[in-house]
């Protein structure tokens, strides 16, 4: 076989963990692109925190070239119209999702285009729920307590549901949690819920909503890569993305299952759930207010298209 | 050019560089950026914005100026100069007199603290003046603070452990719990070589005076009270949930400056020359770590601590040979790189092959932990070692020759630790 | 041999010497100083203010990180200037005594232009950062939403004001190697 003098590009990741399933996806996401191009392209994956580049600046350095290619799940910073699907209680399940997700790529896609990036795919993350080392098994019981947040937007619902919400780096969580510093947190079972299972006591199994990452590639590398290549790369990010999202939803439900047998975990009743979309609602209005006219057209038809 | 030969150019440069006179953290970041031109050229230069503001946009850190500031403040207020009078009289008995306290003062400083950098800065700061005045051994002074400062991350809250929990999807709690025990006996191993030392060459601790009126042990007691007083009050805010580590170094530096008008001279003329001093000894600090970011960035563009531990894995070794294999890495690499880039570049990939050998995560967190403890006292980016050495004014030979016994000891515990992993699994596995 | 070029002062005990060519502080040094002495005061009072409020109130500020990370990013960059003419970064100086005065003078002379031609590629890039993080519009995904540029400049500004301290260094370096060779003809 002709030695073919292929591209070699770095990717980035916010995730520094290599044995989770969204950087093992990665890691087989560019085993098979090297195979199926024929090492036309081959991709060296640094996991996070290797390049002391922050998860939240990846869009940054893969606008700069610094890597052509980026895994980006902190990208609100940049582009802020991404918040649209993340806005808390507003979509429920992964098919609302799916509908929610096309309606924003267009915009997405532009916002990117501006800062000469190409968007290539993404994958999505399981629910986002509450954990508490303190009595939780309502919505009611969130009062008074104090949740670590990692957005506004999260906060913004502690806040509606009368808890106090709280802001720390992911490293300093546990410890905060083991001295009552905060009493819970906000993330998915095969998150941190599994990672901090010894630190929390209860699990309210409140849909707060998706959160996605998206695969990003600087606009220069991507348009030297030959049309074939172009359409092998897309394809493969498309199976084996979707592929991750399906996996890491399985192993969520796997998760909280084992979970359950060593903390008090509750689903909320459809009344809990109304009353919980009914206090947050006001602040998407807020919300698409501060973001500007694009925002809220956008929050107008996601509104329309899932009814609330 | 290959991979290793660049590699070997950028430490050329390093030890020339620092070798022939450059100023500490010059040394270490120019060689840095020399490396990444050698990987890619101008180019590689366009991730240095990104990875400064990566590097040192850390709330985490911030405890470094704060413990700092805290530390001046004693030390100008004449405070850190009574502790240290009523301490000397306390442990006039004990061989070794106040470098015993140097490892007393590591290890309860280090509960309060996760970074061995805070710990032997701060406790540094206040005993190397006092050391010097009473004549205590050079060496042994700076060697037993750039070790005690590495209890820092034994014993609870450990940055270094709760970094390899996350990665290793280890329970931080239980982690935390693996390194008391092992994190008490280095302490009393520490103390106990100390005491031997100073038995061996009485004229390494000067005899403090003995005194045994019982006003003069009342007169020590109200000497150390205020110390032992902030003491307990930034650990009380830690453990009953008042405030994060980070936290509890500004409302400690708060109540310190409080103390000291009370109990020390805090005038306002002294108070600024606490903040001048602490403004040139963080920004040191800062810089230096700042550096050993930049060259740690050279190294993982350059994918060498991905390419060394994969080759290690790819050996297919005994259980034994792959300790031995680990451990000659984690010394290598702890020479070349900061300690957090250490457990993100190896841990990953070592993780799975733990587990085929059949080896507990949380021994093996305790384990990584005392490695990079080792790194960061080894030459020549042993970072504690440049911290000691930018807060006093000797030699960095004396630094690292007084560190020496001290990294002996603690390769003892490492074996101990091999041989025995109850030492670590004791608690966590006494854990609800 | 270590030691640290500072005017005499005492430390850890024993007295250090005041090195040749060393400027002393200026007023873009002083006003780094005390920018950096603000910061550190303000880290400590607004990091004690989110405690108080958390545990009397039930209220948290949820910037304190934020912003702390941004005190200590402006810690660490405008200390550099005035460190560097107070002589707090130490180095190695074993071969300095070998070298004579006017090879002392010789080596601090290219080693001070080293460090400033780092200092300038340093400069370059991060003034290419703030560039480019004002012209993305990037801002912080918090309640503050800090376009990232304001925190990220005190970046380049402590840069460029260490290479203002370096080029009045090399200008002394420049004077004592002149006088240090008419000294070493004369005698
Ligand atoms: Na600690
Ligand atoms: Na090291």
């Amino acid at each position: 076989t002709p030695v073919t003098a292929g591209q070699t590009w770095n990717a980035y990741t916010y995730n520094s963990v290599a044995t989770v399933t969204a950087a093992k996806g990665l890691a087989e996401l560019f085993d098979e692109i090297g195979k199926r191009t024929n090492g036309e392209l081959k991709i060296k994956l640094h996991l996070g925190g290797t390049l002391q580049i922050k998860a939240t600046d990846i869009t940054q350095a893969v606008a700069d070239n610094i890597v052509q290619m980026g895994d980006d799940a902190f990208f609100l910073g940049s582009v802020p119209v991404g918040a649209v699907v993340r806005l808390p209680m507003l979509v429920h399940d992964p098919v609302e999702y799916q509908k929610v997700s096309a309606i924003l790529a267009p915009a997405l896609s532009e916002a990117y285009a501006k800062r000469g990036i190409v968007v290539v795919g993404q994958y999505v993350f399981p629910e986002q729920v509450i954990w508490s080392r303190k009595e939780l098994k309502s919505l009611k019981d969130i009062q008074g307590q104090k949740i670590r947040v990692i957005s506004p937007d999260q906060g913004e619902f502690i806040k509606k549901m009368g808890g106090s919400p709280v802001t720390l780096g992911t490293a300093e969580v546990p410890a905060a949690i083991d001295r009552g510093v905060v009493d819970g947190a906000i993330t998915a079972s095969s998150g941190y819920g599994y990672v901090w299972r010894d630190l929390f006591k209860y699990n309210y199994r409140l849909n707060l909503g998706y959160v996605s990452s998206l695969l990003l590639v600087n606009k220069k590398a991507w348009d030297r890569l030959s049309p074939s290549v172009q359409t092998v790369v897309q394809d493969t990010i498309r199976e084996i993305a979707d592929k991750t999202t399906r996996a890491m939803a399985a192993e969520d439900q796997d998760l909280t299952q084992k979970l359950a047998a060593q903390m008090t975990a509750t689903s909320p009743s459809p009344a809990e759930v109304e009353e919980a979309g009914q206090k947050i609602r006001p602040y998407y209005a807020e919300w698409a207010k501060a973001q500007g006219p694009e925002a809220a057209e956008l929050l107008d038809q996601v509104r329309k298209a899932l009814g609330r | 050019m290959s991979a290793g030969l660049q590699l070997i150019i950028a430490f050329a440069v390093f030890l020339s560089l620092l070798g022939l006179g450059m100023q500490v953290p010059f040394a270490i970041a120019i060689p840095a950026v020399v490396y990444l031109f050698m990987q890619n050229g101008f180019d590689a230069f366009n991730g240095l914005g990104l990875v400064s503001w990566g590097s040192m946009d850390s709330f985490t850190l911030t405890a470094i100026p704060l413990f700092i500031l805290l530390a001046e403040i004693l030390q100008k207020s004449g405070l850190s100069f009574r502790i240290y009078r009523g301490l000397s009289v306390l442990v006039a008995r004990i061989p070794g007199g106040l470098l015993q306290t140097n490892i007393a003062g590591c290890a309860v400083f280090a509960a309060i603290s996760g970074s061995s950098i805070a710990t032997a800065a701060s406790i540094g700061s206040v005993a190397l003046p006092q050391l010097g005045q009473r004549k205590y051994d050079r060496r042994l002074s700076a060697g037993s603070l750039a070790a005690g400062g590495t209890l820092g991350i034994l014993f609870p809250p450990s940055i270094a452990m709760i970094v390899y929990g996350t990665f290793s999807e280890t329970s931080v709690a239980k982690l935390f719990m693996a390194g008391v025990i092992p994190g008490l006996i280095l302490t009393a191993m520490f103390m106990a070589y100390i005491a031997v030392y100073t038995t061996m060459r009485p004229s390494a601790a000067p005899a403090e005076i003995l005194t045994r009126s019982v006003a003069g042990i009342m007169g020590a007691l109200v000497d150390v009270l205020p110390f032992a007083i902030l003491i307990a009050f930034i650990l009380g805010s830690i453990y009953s949930g008042l405030a994060t580590p980070t936290e509890a170094a500004a409302i400690g530096c708060l109540f310190g400056i409080a103390i000291s008008v009370i109990w020390g001279d805090l005038t306002w003329s002294n108070f600024v020359a606490a903040m001048h001093r602490t403004v040139e000894v963080v920004g040191n600090i800062l810089f230096i770590v700042y550096a050993a970011f930049l060259f740690s960035y050279a190294i993982s563009y350059a994918g060498v601590g991905d390419d060394v531990t994969a080759f290690v894995v790819g050996l297919h070794l005994s259980k034994v040979e792959f300790f031995i294999a680990v451990f000659v890495l984690y010394t290598v690499l702890g020479c070349l790189v900061e300690s957090l880039g250490m457990i993100v570049i190896t841990v990953p990939l070592l993780y799975p092959v733990l587990v085929q050998y059949g080896v507990d995560p949380i021994w093996f967190g305790v384990m990584l932990v005392m490695f990079i403890e080792l790194g960061q006292i080894s030459p020549p980016i042993g970072i504690n070692l440049f911290v000691i050495q930018s807060i006093w004014d000797g030699k960095l030979s004396e630094v690292v020759m007084g560190t020496v016994p001290f990294h002996l000891i603690m390769l003892v515990l490492l074996f101990m630790l091999a041989i025995w992993p109850e030492i670590a699994l004791f608690l966590p596995t006494r854990m609800g | 041999m270590l030691s640290s070029p500072q005017t005499q002062h005492l430390d850890a005990g024993h007295v250090v010497e005041a090195g040749p060519s060393q400027p002393v502080e200026g007023w873009i040094e002083r006003l780094c100083r005390w920018l950096c002495e603000l910061a550190i005061m303000s880290m400590m009072v607004m990091v004690a203010a989110e405690v108080l409020l958390r545990n009397l109130f039930g209220v948290s500020l949820q910037s304190a990180d934020e912003l702390g990370g941004y005190l200590l990013v402006a810690v660490s960059f405008l200390s550099l200037s005035t460190c560097f003419v107070s002589g707090a970064f130490h180095k190695v100086e074993f071969i300095d005594n070998r070298l004579g005065e006017r090879g002392h003078a010789l080596r601090k002379l290219i080693f001070d232009a080293i460090a400033l031609a780092f200092c300038l590629l340093l400069l370059w890039q991060l003034v290419r950062l703030v560039l480019r993080s004002f012209d993305g519009g990037d801002f912080a995904a918090t309640i503050l939403g800090t376009p990232l540029w304001i925190p990220q400049l005190t970046m380049p500004l402590g840069t460029a004001a260490l290479c203002y301290s370096l080029i009045r260094t090399l200008r002394a370096d420049i004077r004592w190697l002149g006088a240090a060779s008419r000294r070493s003809r004369g005698q």
